[in-house]
């Protein structure tokens, strides 16, 4: 074959792949275009949480018919179980009754401010309109019923006015609120004030695909859904908006962004609330952008945080299970909350201490996360493993801690013994990839007590040593870090709309809450803003 | 250390050793006492096990018998308060404890290590109090290099050393941790000012 021809046959060859191809994609489109809607609303959102009943109270404000679809069997999100934490300021109607001055210019100022670790790398295009958005998005929750603890607010963020207000428990029912957090005031209030404004809300349905006139262009249509294993098509006339909660728990997604997050690290809010990153990885099929991913690896925040309830599964330190809790049976137990680390010491699944327990620092966290191994057994190559806190019967007389269900979990996150080595026997999780070597333990805690008789801590410079590890019954408890923040999530325009890789927006597509990136502010001020604005545009589309 | 791990039916079962309120440290030239126990991996009852304690050289220096109650907390810790002599010179020393029990059972051996001062001689007296308020802080763990103590109701707390420099720190939950070097020559008296440690920035709800 000369030359010529070569490339004749293969350029020919290459361009009949592609056509072939594109052609198999457009049957395969042809094959999933919708051809008969069971639904039908102006606004469609996927997620009742936070940012979805904000978006769905602001679009229908706006006048738009609001449907609202949410995998769980109830609304509320992670929000359901946050702390109610509402920094929003900007001259809000409750900053003005206790006389705090503020503005939307030192809203933008305070959260732009270089030396700011955690919030430096953000877009400065949504810092700007949340900043100006933060006053009518508070007021807009109160006129929506949500009521606050109203106190003096307080200083948060690095900020210089302040701006903190709680939302306070909807009611005493454990039933309605999940687990007494302030967090269910929000959402709960959010969730009355929706309905009565006539927003429809499908409970169970799960989103499965985003439906577009094609691949790469064209209007986002609606969407298909799951309930109970059959398919609901939903047409969004206006627009549709991703408000899922983010992608903490789904493995391979947040791997991307840290590879280090393996299987092993468990997510606050769980096992209430999910976030599987399905919205995000439906709206990048279609050539979404993500954004701000650096934030996930800022070593700031909220993103890995140390255990502060140990024992249960589900130990992140705002988040305590009640055993009162619909949900406790999947939560498992409470946990015991650590007053002091002095009082444990801390080991890697080969029975090996790693890092000063005491250190409340990302140094820590970045040490559980780590490479662990030993000596005699090759280690995980990513993630750090299960991390366990091992302790004595004076540690649990010192912290008053009564080490029994519902308190512990002994269903593989809790476990005692009249020895050392029995302990390390004993411990079995799915996570625990091997045995803990009993010997290993055994050494571990050992020079751990010389340590407190020499006052020192030659390998990590543990300060204040003064309790040893000797007096059965002996106890190991869970204490791997638990991860909370997504802190990325999908590119977004200033006016909520998702962005492609092109920086092209995809038209009638919308995302709010954690599912959107670019401003790694935690918790509740910015998913409501984002929210509202997300509603309200998608609302004003002319059709 | 514990016996060898190995679980068929027709192998010993393994057992292992807890030893605990060891003195710290143990004084020159008296005798001093030492809990120990021995617990089966399967759970058998080890009541009767014997539980010998060695020093460096090999000699005996204690032993005991385990009674019939488990440790309380546990299900099958067998244990028995040993009286062991110390050294007569201070410095630190390993102690070997070693148990063996009738029946399919490995024996189980742990060693320990002990440090060993000179008797003591003079009285430091701790007080403690919340900064701030000035009243008395209970129930502060003290400890001067290797003695320990705890404050009483009126926030004080005595422990016997001898002479010597040492690192004080004291220690309570819900205070800053203390810190501090004395030379004790004769009676001392020390005061320390307690703060309250930070809460966390947020409660959590249940």
């Amino acid at each position: 074959m000369n030359r010529r021809r070569f490339l004749k046959d293969g350029v020919l060859g290459v361009g009949a792949s592609a056509l072939a191809g594109a052609a198999a994609q457009e049957a395969e489109l042809s094959a999933q275009r919708v051809t008969k809607w069971d639904r039908v609303a102006d606004v469609v959102i996927a997620g009742a949480g936070a940012s979805g009943l904000c978006a769905a109270i602001m679009a229908r404000d706006e006048g738009a018919s609001v449907l609202v679809i949410d995998q769980n069997h109830d609304i509320g999100g992670h929000a359901m179980v946050s702390g109610g934490r509402i920094p929003l300021g900007g001259g809000t109607r409750l900053q003005k009754k206790f006389g705090v001055e503020d503005s939307a210019d030192k809203v933008y100022l305070d959260h732009t401010n270089a030396r700011n670790q955690e919030l430096r790398f953000s877009d400065r295009d949504l810092v700007r309109v949340w900043a100006d958005e933060n006053a009518p998005t508070f007021d807009f929750l109160l006129d929506n019923g949500v009521k606050f603890d109203e106190v003096m607010p307080t200083l948060v963020n690095e900020g210089t006015v302040p701006r903190l207000f709680r939302t306070v428990p909807y009611s005493d029912d454990l039933n309605v609120t999940i687990n007494g957090s302030p967090g269910s005031g929000l959402v709960r209030a959010l969730e009355k004030s929706a309905r009565a404004k006539g927003v429809e809300i499908l409970l169970s349905h799960r989103l499965t695909r985003i439906v577009r006139e094609s691949a790469a262009s064209g209007r986002v249509q609606g969407i298909t859904a799951e309930f109970q294993g059959k398919p609901v098509a939903i047409q969004a006339r206006k627009g549709f908006i991703i408000a899922t909660g983010g992608f903490t728990s789904n493995v391979a997604f947040r791997r991307m962004f840290d590879p280090r997050l393996t299987e092993e690290y468990q997510v606050a809010g769980e096992p209430w609330s999910r976030q599987p990153a399905e919205g995000e990885m439906l709206a990048m099929a279609l050539g979404a952008a993500l954004w701000g991913t650096s934030n996930v690896a800022s070593e700031h925040g909220r993103t890995i945080t140390k255990t502060r309830h140990i024992g249960a599964r589900y130990g992140y330190e705002n988040l305590r299970w009640n055993p009162g809790s619909p949900m406790f049976k999947q939560a498992g137990g409470s946990g015991l909350t650590v007053r002091t680390y002095q009082d444990v010491v801390c080991v890697n699944q080969f029975g090996r201490r790693f890092w000063n327990e005491l250190d409340d620092t990302y140094g820590y966290l970045n040490a559980c996360v780590g490479r662990q191994d030993d000596s005699e057994t090759r280690g995980k190559l990513n993630g750090g493993g299960p991390i366990w806190a091992v302790f004595d019967a004076d540690g649990v007389a010192r912290e008053k801690w009564d080490p029994k269900p519902p308190n512990v979990d002994p269903n593989g996150w809790f476990f005692t013994a009249g020895t050392v080595a029995e302990l390390a026997r004993k411990i079995a999780n799915p996570y625990q990839s091997k045995p803990m070597p009993p010997r290993a333990l055994e050494e571990t805690v050992a020079k751990y007590n010389s340590y407190v008789d020499a006052g020192k801590d030659p390998e990590f410079g543990r300060p204040g040593l003064m309790f040893k590890i000797q007096k059965p019954p002996f106890y190991a408890a869970w204490a791997t870090p638990i991860l909370h923040d997504a802190l990325a999530g999908l590119r977004t325009s200033a006016r909520s709309e998702v962005l492609d890789i092109r920086g092209q927006v995809i038209p009638g597509l919308y995302a709010c809450g954690e599912s959107a990136g670019g401003f790694a502010l935690h918790g509740l001020p910015r998913v409501t803003v984002f929210g509202r604005i997300a509603g309200r545009e998608a609302a004003r589309v002319r059709t | 250390m514990s016996g060898p791990e190995q679980t068929a039916p027709d192998l010993p079962h393994d057992t292992s050793l807890a030893v605990w309120d060891l003195p710290s440290p143990a004084i020159a030239g008296r005798r001093a006492t030492v809990k120990a126990g021995i617990a089966c991996s399967s759970g058998c009852n080890l009541s009767g096990a014997r539980i010998d304690v060695h020093n460096e050289t090999g000699q005996r220096t204690g032993s005991g018998e385990a009674g019939s109650a488990p440790w309380p907390g546990t299900t099958s810790l067998y244990w028995v308060e040993l009286d062991v002599a110390a050294p007569d010179m201070p410095g630190e020393c390993a102690w070997t404890l070693r148990a063996t029990a009738s029946g399919p059972h490995a024996p189980a051996t742990s060693m320990v290590r002990v440090v060993v001062a000179a008797a003591p001689q003079h009285r430091v007296t701790i007080a403690v109090t919340e900064k701030g308020s000035g009243g008395p802080v209970p129930g502060v763990d003290v400890r001067v290099g290797m003695f320990r103590g705890a404050t009483g109701e009126a926030g004080i707390a005595q422990i016997d050393v001898p002479a010597g420099r040492f690192d004080v720190v004291a220690c309570k939950i819900g205070y800053e941790t203390l810190s501090s070097t004395i030379e004790v020559a004769g009676d001392i008296a020390v005061h320390l000012k307690a703060a309250p440690a930070s809460e966390p920035e947020q409660p959590y709800w249940m």
